[in-house]
C-alpha cells in the first residue's frame, strides 16, 4: 500500500513564475554586496534626493527643524525623476532610475565622505561635494560629537567592543502605521491632522486665564502638526504623479493589454494613498508607497517591519474571496506579492563599507512577519499568509526575508508551504515561537502597559525583535546595537588592554588575570568590562536619540501613528512602548570559553593562568597541543549539562546587568543575542579566546548557535541545549541549524522536520531557522573539514559525517546535490 | 567523538580476552564507538542509534568496520598527523614505524599492537583516536534518554546497532528492558545469524527488527560472508511466526546480490513466512566507509568501486512492490506506527 505523500503532491503547491514576473526578475538590478562591494556593475549612488533636500535646507534657513524637514522631503518628492518599467503593475521607487540607491547626507559625515572616494559616488561628483560640505556641520555625527571626549568617541567608533552608534549609522527600524494609510488614506489623516492644529491654535489665543506651562507645550506641537501636513500632502501629489505618468504612457501605448495595465495603475495611484484602499491592488501599492516613504525617502530605515498577512487580509479578502472590489483570482494575489518580492529586491541603501560588509549577499535587512495569533488568541494564518510563502517559493529571492510565527495550533498546509521555502535552501521563513514572544513582550514593557491582545498583533521590527503593531501602540522607530562579549571577555585576561586589534587601554583595570585564584575572579573581571561597554553603547543610543528628535525628525511617518498626532509628538520622541534591545554577540564563544578554562585551569588544574595569558598572547602559536584540549572542552550545544549551565548563567547574568542601564525614557534594555554577518566581519578585531579560537578566525554564528565545527551530537542535542537558556529574560535568541538537502528533499523530508519543529515549540526555544546545505556550503567544508565536523550527509540509506569520507565519496556526493537542485 | 570517560581499564581488558573466545560467553559486556542522535534511517522518526562494538560476521562492504573487532581499536588521522614520531617512540611493542624513508606518515601494526594506548596518550595532534569506549550502563540510558521529546513527536525511539547486538545478548536485553520500562520504541539491528533462543528472548522487548539479508544463494553467502544463511532464514522464520515487526534490510552489492535470480528467491522466501514483513530496505552500494578502513589500517575489499545509483536499484524497488512487498531505497521511513 503506498500512500500520498507530499512529495506527490509539491508541484500543485508551488508553480513557477508567470511570465511577467520573470521577466522583471531577469531585468533586476540587485544591490547585493560581497565583501564589502556591489556586485553588480552600475549600482551607485543617485544624487537627486540630496540635491532636491539640499535645496530645499539653503531656502529654509531660519525655520523650525522639523519644517525644514517636512519642506525638503516635499522637495525631493515634487522634482524626483520617476518612472515605471515594462511589466510592471506594482510602481515606485526610491531614486532617479533602477540602478541608484539615495544618499543619507543628513546622518553622518563619514558616510558621505566613504561615498565620495568610493566608485559609488553619484556621476555629478562635484555636486555631491558641495553637498557634503554644506551638510558637515548639520549632520547628527558632528553634533553628536560635540558632547563626547577623545577617547569616548575612539570607544564608540573603533568598532572593537561595540558598533559603531546610531549617530554615525543613521540606523533605525520603525514600524510605520500601514493600518492608518489603509483605512483612512492621507486625506483622513490630514483632516485630522488639520482639527488637531486648530485645536490647538484656538486653544492657545483663546486661553483665559493664561496657563504658561500648558499652554507653551503647544508651539511645539503645532510645528510639528504643520510639518506633518506639509509631508502628507507631497506624498499624496506624488503618488498622483505616478499616476499621471501611467496615464501618459497608456497613451503612447499600441498593445492593448497593456494599455489596460498602465490605466489601471493611474488608477490605483490616483486613489492610494490618499483614500482609503479598496481591494487587493490598492494595499499592495499603498504599502509599498508607504514603506518608500518610511524607510527611504523621508529618512533611512531597515527592516520591513510589519504585520503583513493580518495586514492586507481585509483588501485580499474583498478581492480574491468575496470578488467585490479590484476583483482577482488567487493566482494574480500570488503574483502580485511575487512582485512586491521583486520590487524590494531592487530596493537597495547606500551604506558604509562596514555595513556592506556586515550585510553581506543582501542589500539591506527586510523582514517581514507573517503567521501567529489574532489579538482574542485564535489562529491567524489565513490563505494569505501560505500565498505570501508560496510567493517566497516561487520567485525564489533572497529577499525580503520572511518570519513566521509559531503557535500552538499553526495549521499543517501554512507549515507545509514554510517547509517549501526552507528545503529549497531559501534560509527562510525564519520561525519564531508565538507562544514564548507574547508573554515576554507584555513583561518586557512593564506593568500592564502593553496588553496581551495587543501583544498578540507583534511582528518582528528587523530580524529578531518583537514589536507591536497597529494605528497605535507601536514605537515609530525602534532601534538597536551591538556589542561584543567576546571582546570583554578577552580584555578581562589582560588587566583591559586590548592588544589584539586597538592597541589601547579600552577597558578598565581589572587586575593581572594571572594573578586570578578562582574561576570567580575571573567572572568578576568579565562582569566590569561588560557593564563598561554596555553603560556606553546606552549612553551613545540616548545620545543618538536626543539628537535625532532636535534634527533628523520624521513627519510623515509621525503622521501615520494615532498617538503622535494626537500628541504632536515625532515618531522618534515616542515613548510609551519603548523597545530597546542590544544585539549582545558573541556568547556562545564566551560560554565555550569560561567552560574550558573552569574545567583545564581551575579544576583539572592541567595549566595555569600564567600559561593562559601567555598561548593567547600568542595566538596559541607554539601552543597547538595546549589550544586543542582547550578547544576539547565541553562545548555548547551538545546537551553537556557542564557548559549548558555556565552558558545559562552568563545569559542571565548578561541580561540583568544589561537591564542596569536606563535609557532617556525609563525602559531597561534587554539583550538579543544575534550576529547578522559581524561574526565573521568581527573575527579580525578579536584576538584569541580560550575556547580554542585562534585571532582572526570567526565568531559563533548566531544567538546560541554553537561554535562552528563544535556540535558533535546533532541537531536533536542542539535543541536541547538550548532549552536550558531563560527566554524571558531575552529579547530573542538566534538560533541556526545545518540541514541535509537529500533528507529534506525526501519522501520523509517534510514528516520528519514537521516532528522536529514540534519538540522545537514544545522546549520553548525562543528561534530557530534552517540552512539546508547546498552543494557551495559541501565544497567549502572539502576545503575546510574543521569547519564542518558536525555536517552530516545521507547516501542512500548510510549517513556519514561529509568529513569522513574520502575526496572521491565526498565528489560523488556533491555533484548529486547539484544535479538535483538544478532538477 | 564523546567525553565519556573511561570507567575501568581493567574491564577493558577483561572484555578483550573474552572477545577473543567469544562464541559461548552470553554476558559480554560491549565496548560502545558512538551513541549517535537525530538518526532517521534506522527505524521510524528519530532515533538515537547505540552501536556496539563486536560482530561475528566479517561482510567485506560493511559499513562500520571499526564495529567489527569487539576490541579497541585507534584511528589513524593522518591529515592531523605532524610527523614527530612521538608514537614510534613511545609504543612499547615496536609496533608503529614510518610507512617509508619519507616519513610520510605513520604504519601501526595491528598484530604487533596490543593496545595500551601510549601512542593516543602521547599524540600532541590527537592524530590518534581511540575507538571503542567502555560505557557504564547508565551512562547509555542517560544519554539515550535525552532526545525523548524527540521521539515522542516523531513516533521514534532507539536502535541497537554495531557490529551486532546478538553478539552481546545478555547486555543488549538488559538495554532493551530497560527503554521499554521507560517507554521508549525499541529497534533492533541484526543479521539474526545466533541461537533462536538467543533472538526469541530479545524479541519481547524489541519493537521492530531490521533483520538483514544479504542474499538468498547460500554459496555465494558463504564464499563472501564465511557462513552460509541457514541459520539466517529460518531465525526468520521464527521470528515471523511469533509476530515479531520486520523490516528487512538487503544492501545491494555489486557482483554479489543484484540479480533477478536473489530478488526472486527473496519474494518467494518472504511470502512463504507465517507473517508478512513490513518493508524490504534497500541499501545501495556506497563507499562511504574507505576512509574508515585507512585510518583502521584495514583493507577494503571495495576499493575504487563506484558508488551505486539509486537508479541502478529502482527495478528491484519495482520487482518487489509488483509482488506487494513495501519498498524503499534508503530505508527513511518518517514519522510512522510500527
Ligand atoms: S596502543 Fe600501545 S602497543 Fe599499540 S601501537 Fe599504541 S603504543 Fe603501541
Ligand atoms: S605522535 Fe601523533 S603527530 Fe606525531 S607522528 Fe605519531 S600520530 Fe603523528
Amino acid at each position: 500500500m503506498k500512500d500520498i505523500t507530499y512529495k506527490d503532491k509539491q508541484d500543485e503547491l508551488i508553480k513557477p513564475l508567470t511570465e511577467r514576473a520573470r521577466k522583471l526578475k531577469d531585468s533586476l538590478w540587485w544591490k547585493h554586496t560581497r565583501g564589502g562591494e556591489y556586485v553588480e556593475k552600475g549600482v551607485k549612488a543617485g544624487i537627486e534626493r540630496s540635491r532636491y533636500m539640499t535645496q530645499s535646507f539653503k531656502e529654509t534657513d531660519g525655520e523650525e527643524w522639523v519644517i525644514r524637514r517636512a519642506k525638503a522631503l516635499a522637495n525631493v518628492l515634487d522634482n524626483m525623476t520617476i518612472f515605471i518599467k515594462d511589466h510592471e503593475l506594482l510602481v515606485g521607487d526610491h531614486a532617479e532610475k533602477p540602478n541608484l540607491i539615495p544618499i543619507y547626507q543628513e546622518s553622518n559625515y563619514f558616510l558621505n565622505i566613504d561615498i565620495l572616494k568610493s566608485p559609488y559616488c553619484p556621476d555629478e561628483k562635484e555636486e555631491f561635494r558641495e553637498i557634503t560640505e554644506w551638510w558637515k556641520p548639520h549632520t547628527i555625527q558632528t553634533k553628536a560629537e560635540e558632547y563626547i571626549d577623545k577617547d569616548e568617541k575612539a570607544l564608540q567608533n573603533n568598532n572593537a567592543s561595540m558598533e559603531s552608534p546610531g549617530y554615525v549609522t543613521g540606523y533605525s527600524s520603525p514600524t510605520p502605521a500601514y493600518e492608518s494609510v489603509f483605512e483612512d488614506g492621507l486625506e483622513g489623516r490630514i483632516k485630522r491632522i488639520e482639527g488637531k492644529l486648530k485645536e490647538a491654535q484656538d486653544e492657545f489665543l483663546h486661553q483665559n486665564p493664561w496657563n504658561g506651562p500648558e499652554a507653551m507645550t503647544l508651539p511645539k506641537k503645532m510645528d510639528e502638526w504643520k510639518a506633518m501636513l506639509i509631508a502628507d500632502k507631497a506624498v499624496i501629489r506624488w503618488a498622483k504623479r505616478y499616476a499621471r505618468l501611467a496615464r501618459y504612457m497608456a497613451e503612447e501605448e499600441k498593445d492593448p493589454k497593456r494599455k489596460e495595465e498602465l490605466l489601471m495603475i493611474a488608477d490605483v495611484c490616483n486613489h492610494v494613498p490618499a483614500k482609503p484602499c479598496r481591494g487587493f491592488r490598492d494595499a499592495v501599492q499603498a504599502q509599498w508607497f508607504t514603506y518608500l516613504l518610511c524607510q527611504s525617502l523621508e529618512r533611512y530605515g531597515s527592516g520591513m517591519s510589519c504585520k503583513m498577512d493580518t495586514m492586507w487580509w481585509p483588501y485580499y479578502k474583498r478581492s480574491v474571496i468575496d470578488k467585490s472590489e479590484q476583483p482577482m483570482t488567487r493566482e494574480e494575489a500570488v503574483e502580485l506579492v511575487v512582485l512586491h518580492r521583486l520590487k524590494v529586491s531592487e530596493h537597495g541603501v547606500v551604506k558604509s563599507r562596514l555595513y556592506r560588509e556586515i550585510h553581506a549577499g543582501a542589500n539591506d535587512l527586510f523582514i517581514i512577519t507573517i503567521g501567529g495569533v489574532n489579538p482574542d488568541g485564535s489562529n491567524a494564518c489565513t490563505d494569505l499568509t501560505n500565498i505570501i510563502l508560496e510567493a517566497a517559493a516561487t520567485a525564489m529571492t533572497t529577499e525580503p526575508s520572511l518570519g513566521l510565527r509559531w503557535h500552538k495550533n499553526i495549521p499543517e498546509l501554512t507549515v507545509r508551504y514554510a517547509f517549501e521555502c526552507i528545503k529549497r535552501g531559501l534560509g527562510f521563513p525564519s520561525i519564531k515561537n508565538d507562544d514564548t514572544a507574547i508573554p515576554s513582550l507584555v513583561e518586557g514593557f512593564g506593568s500592564g502597559k502593553l496588553s496581551v491582545q495587543d501583544a498578540r498583533r507583534w511582528a518582528l521590527c528587523l530580524c529578531m525583535s518583537p514589536g507591536p503593531t497597529g494605528r497605535h501602540g507601536g514605537l515609530r522607530t525602534r532601534w538597536a546595537c551591538s556589542s561584543y562579549t567576546a571582546k570583554c571577555l578577552e580584555l578581562s585576561l589582560s588587566d583591559g588592554y586590548d592588544h589584539s586589534y586597538t592597541d589601547s587601554q579600552l577597558g578598565p583595570h581589572t587586575g593581572d588575570p594571572t594573578k586570578f585564584k578562582t574561576f570567580d575572579d575571573l567572572l568578576q573581571a568579565y562582569k566590569i568590562q561588560y557593564q563598561h561597554v554596555h553603560s556606553a553603547i546606552t549612553r551613545a543610543r540616548d545620545l543618538s536619540r536626543y539628537l535625532e528628535a532636535k534634527f533628523y525628525q520624521s513627519p510623515f511617518l509621525s503622521s501615520l501613528d494615532d498617538e503622535c498626532v494626537e500628541r504632536g509628538l515625532d515618531g522618534i520622541e515616542w515613548d510609551e512602548f519603548c523597545n530597546p534591545w542590544f544585539n549582545v554577540m558573541d556568547e556562545v564563544v564566551v560560554a565555550d570559553s569560561l567552560a574550558a578554562v573552569k574545567k583545564l585551569v581551575f579544576e583539572d588544574k592541567k595549566y595555569t593562568m600564567q600559561q593562559l595569558v601567555e598561548a593567547l598572547r600568542a595566538n596559541w602559536d607554539g601552543y597547538e597541543e595546549m589550544r586543542l584540549d582547550f578547544w576539547n572542552a565541553p562545548k555548547w550545544g551538545n546537551d553537556d549539562d557542564y557548559v549548558d549551565e555556565i552558558a545559562a548563567n552568563l545569559y542571565r547574568y548578561n541580561s540583568l546587568e544589561l537591564q542596569q542601564n536606563t535609557n532617556l525614557f525609563g525602559a531597561h534594555p534587554k539583550p538579543l543575542p544575534q550576529h547578522v554577518a559581524i561574526y565573521w566581519t568581527l573575527g579580525p578585531r578579536i584576538g584569541a579566546t580560550p575556547n580554542g579560537r585562534r585571532h582572526g578566525e570567526v565568531l559563533d554564528d548566531g544567538g546560541n548557535s554553537p561554535y562552528i565545527g563544535c556540535d558533535k551530537k546533532g541537531p536533536t542535542a542542539v535543541l536541547n541545549s538550548c532549552a536550558k537558556l531563560d527566554y524571558s529574560l531575552q529579547k530573542g535568541v538566534l538560533l541556526n541549524q545545518k540541514l541535509d538537502h537529500n533528507v529534506m528533499n525526501s519522501d520523509k523530508g517534510f514528516p520528519l522536520w514537521y516532528a522536529y519543529m514540534k519538540t522545537w515549540h514544545k522546549l520553548g526555544i525562543d528561534h530557530v531557522q534552517f540552512n539546508v546545505c547546498d552543494h557551495e556550503q559541501l565544497r567549502d567544508a572539502q576545503k575546510h573539514p574543521e569547519k564542518y565536523p558536525d555536517l552530516i550527509v545521507r547516501v542512500a540509506g548510510y549517513s556519514a559525517r561529509f568529513v569522513d569520507l574520502s575526496v572521491y565519496a565526498q565528489d560523488t556526493i556533491i555533484a548529486r546535490t547539484e544535479q538535483e537542485l538544478a532538477g | 567523538m564523546f567525553f565519556f570517560e573511561l570507567i575501568n581499564t581493567n574491564a577493558v581488558r577483561i572484555n578483550q580476552r573474552l572477545g577473543k573466545k567469544m562464541e559461548k560467553e552470553k554476558d559480554r559486556v560491549p565496548l560502545i564507538t558512538e551513541i549517535q542522535r537525530y538518526c532517521i534511517s534506522d527505524g521510524p522518526g528519530i532515533r538515537t542509534l547505540i552501536f556496539l562494538k563486536g560482530c561475528s560476521l566479517d561482510c567485506p562492504w560493511c559499513h562500520n568496520p571499526e564495529c567489527k573487532s569487539p576490541e579497541i581499536d585507534i584511528y589513524y588521522h593522518e591529515d592531523k598527523c605532524q610527523k614527530c614520531g612521538k608514537c614510534i617512540e613511545i609504543c612499547p611493542q615496536r609496533a608503529i614505524s614510518w610507512l617509508s624513508s619519507k616519513k610520510e606518515a605513520i604504519l601501526r601494526d595491528r598484530e604487533k599492537c596490543s593496545k595500551c594506548l601510549k601512542c593516543v596518550e602521547s599524540c600532541p595532534l590527537k592524530a590518534l583516536e581511540k575507538v571503542g569506549q567502555a560505557l557504564a550502563f547508565d551512562r547509555i540510558i542517560d544519554e539515550a534518554l535525552r532526545d525523548r521529546a524527540f521521539y515522542e513527536t516523531s513516533r521514534g525511539g532507539i536502535t541497537l546497532s554495531g557490529g551486532e547486538p546478538l553478539f552481546f545478548p545478555e547486555y543488549s536485553l538488559k538495554l532493551l528492558k530497560k527503554f521499554k520500562a521507560e517507554m521508549i520504541h525499541t529497534a533492533v539491528e541484526t543479521s539474526g545469524s545466533y541461537k533462536w533462543e538467543i533472538l526469541e528472548e530479545i524479541a519481547e522487548y524489541t519493537d521492530l527488527f531490521l533483520y538483514d539479508i544479504k542474499c538468498m544463494d547460500p554459496t555465494m553467502h558463504k564464499r563472501f560472508i564465511g557462513v552460509d544463511n541457514k541459520l539466517i532464514l529460518n531465525n526468520l522464520r521464527k521470528l515471523s511466526a511469533v509476530k515479531a515487526n520486520i523490516r528487512i534490510r538487503v544492501p545491494v552489492i555489486p557482483r554479489f546480490n543484484n540479480n533477478k535470480e536473489n530478488f526472486e528467491l527473496l519474494v518467494d522466501y518472504l511470502q512463504s513466512l507465517e507473517n508478512p514483513v513490513l518493508a524490504v530496505d534497500l541499501l545501495p552500494f556506497h563507499n562511504s566507509a574507505e576512509k574508515k578502513y585507512i585510518q583502521l589500517g584495514l583493507n577494503y575489499a571495495y576499493k575504487g568501486e563506484p558508488f551505486m545509483e539509486k537508479k541502478e536499484v529502482e527495478w528491484i524497488k519495482d520487482f518487489l512492490e509488483k509482488n506487494n512487498i513495501t519498498t524503499t531505497i534508503g530505508g527513511i521511513i518518517g514519522p510512522e506506527e510500527v
